[in-house]
């Protein structure tokens, strides 16, 4: 019997989803409360084939992913790629790189420096969101001068070191609505059309989820984006726009309990399964 | 006479307001349930038999997320 483990911080309806679906493969499981551990090389036991990360705090997650493939774990998702996905710029210039389509971004460290990428981005509103950051926590459309000076200076007096790098965004004009896509190595599982009427539609925000049939252009851009960043488990966030889909982050924790229902797709049964594959082969 | 399925369900008191906490015997330690009281958001700190400990949640932190 395959043995996954699971390390979490919090159990969340995601992760008894997963469990759900692992007993329903005869998968033996074993959560883990990444903050009970000792990551010390030597001396860390390991009783399971294969280490499927859920932690709610990117950086411990980071830390786990990092040391278990160290000594030779399979681990889903791999380090690197939890590492492209995390930081909203980092994802940006992989994607851009990539030739896959994603708003104009741009990356300062002062007010004055914001105005001139302001301008480059198509002028204002802008959005200027922290680099490492989810759930849609502070986000702002910046609509003018003033506002953006006025952020800049909370951020920098009020804000953490990560806070201090503002990630600029052109402003992308949405139809009340963006996709996420749900891709298992690089290939897309389902969809959800997430509807709201604010500019931010994260369903922890409020956004309502509805099924979004998958269409080849969703294919061809999700196979993209995900084989950009080394595939995975990943939640890819897409914009509609005049020259076509453009992504806008890719997640790597994803977050799915909303999505299930309305795609009528066993998200947690494909974790398990692609975690089953991990195991086999013996890596992501 | 039918019979009907009887839910196994576990029990806590909310440290802030003493209200009974229930849930599904089926909850994990570290899940996230919500005092039915005074909704604050508390955390299983342990499951022993049909007893919930619970205390409250730690804050969101800057790195949560997915």
């Amino acid at each position: 019997m395959t043995s996954l483990a699971i390390f979490h911080s919090t159990i969340r309806k995601e992760e008894k989803l997963i469990i759900e679906a692992a007993s329903q493969r005869q998968v033996r499981v074993k959560l883990v409360d990444i903050r009970s551990e000792i990551f010390a090389p030597g001396s860390y036991a390991v009783d399971y084939d294969v280490a499927l990360e859920r932690s709610v705090s990117t950086v411990k997650g980071d830390y786990a992913l990092a040391f278990l493939e160290s000594i030779g774990v399979p681990v889903v998702n791999a380090p690197a790629v939890a590492r492209a996905c995390e930081d909203k710029f980092m994802t940006s210039l992989i994607l851009f790189k990539a030739r896959v389509l994603t708003p104009r971004f741009a990356l300062v460290f002062t007010a004055e420096q914001a105005l001139e990428a302001v301008e480059a981005l198509g002028g204002f509103p802008v959005v200027l969101k922290p680099p490492l950051g989810s759930w849609g926590r502070l986000l702002a459309k910046v609509n003018d001068r003033d506002s953006l000076e006025a952020l800049i200076e909370h951020k920098d007096v009020l804000g953490t070191p990560p806070q201090k790098a503002y990630y600029l965004q052109e402003f992308v004009r949405k139809p009340g609505r963006d996709i996420r896509a749900f891709v298992v190595g690089e290939d897309i599982l389902c969809a959800i059309y997430r509807e709201s009427g604010h500019w931010i539609t994260n369903t922890a925000r409020g956004g309502v989820a509805r099924n979004c049939p998958v269409t080849e252009e969703m294919r061809s851009v999700c196979g993209r984006a995900a084989a950009a960043v080394g595939g995975g488990l990943l939640a890819i966030d897409i914009f509609e726009t005049p020259d076509g889909l453009s992504v806008n982050e890719i997640n790597h924790t994803m977050e799915f309990k909303n999505s299930e229902e309305p795609t009528g797709v066993s998200i947690s049964g494909a974790i398990v399964d692609h975690c089953l594959r991990v195991a086999k082969k013996g890596s992501p | 006479m039918s019979l009907e399925k009887i839910e196994m369900t576990a029990r806590g008191e909310c440290p802030v307001c003493a209200a009974f906490v229930f849930s599904a015997s089926s909850v994990e330690e570290t899940e996230i349930l919500a005092c039915p009281e005074c909704r604050t958001m508390l955390v299983v700190d342990g499951v022993e038999g049909s007893r919930l400990r619970l205390s409250e949640a730690p804050q969101i932190e800057e790195d949560w997320g997915e």
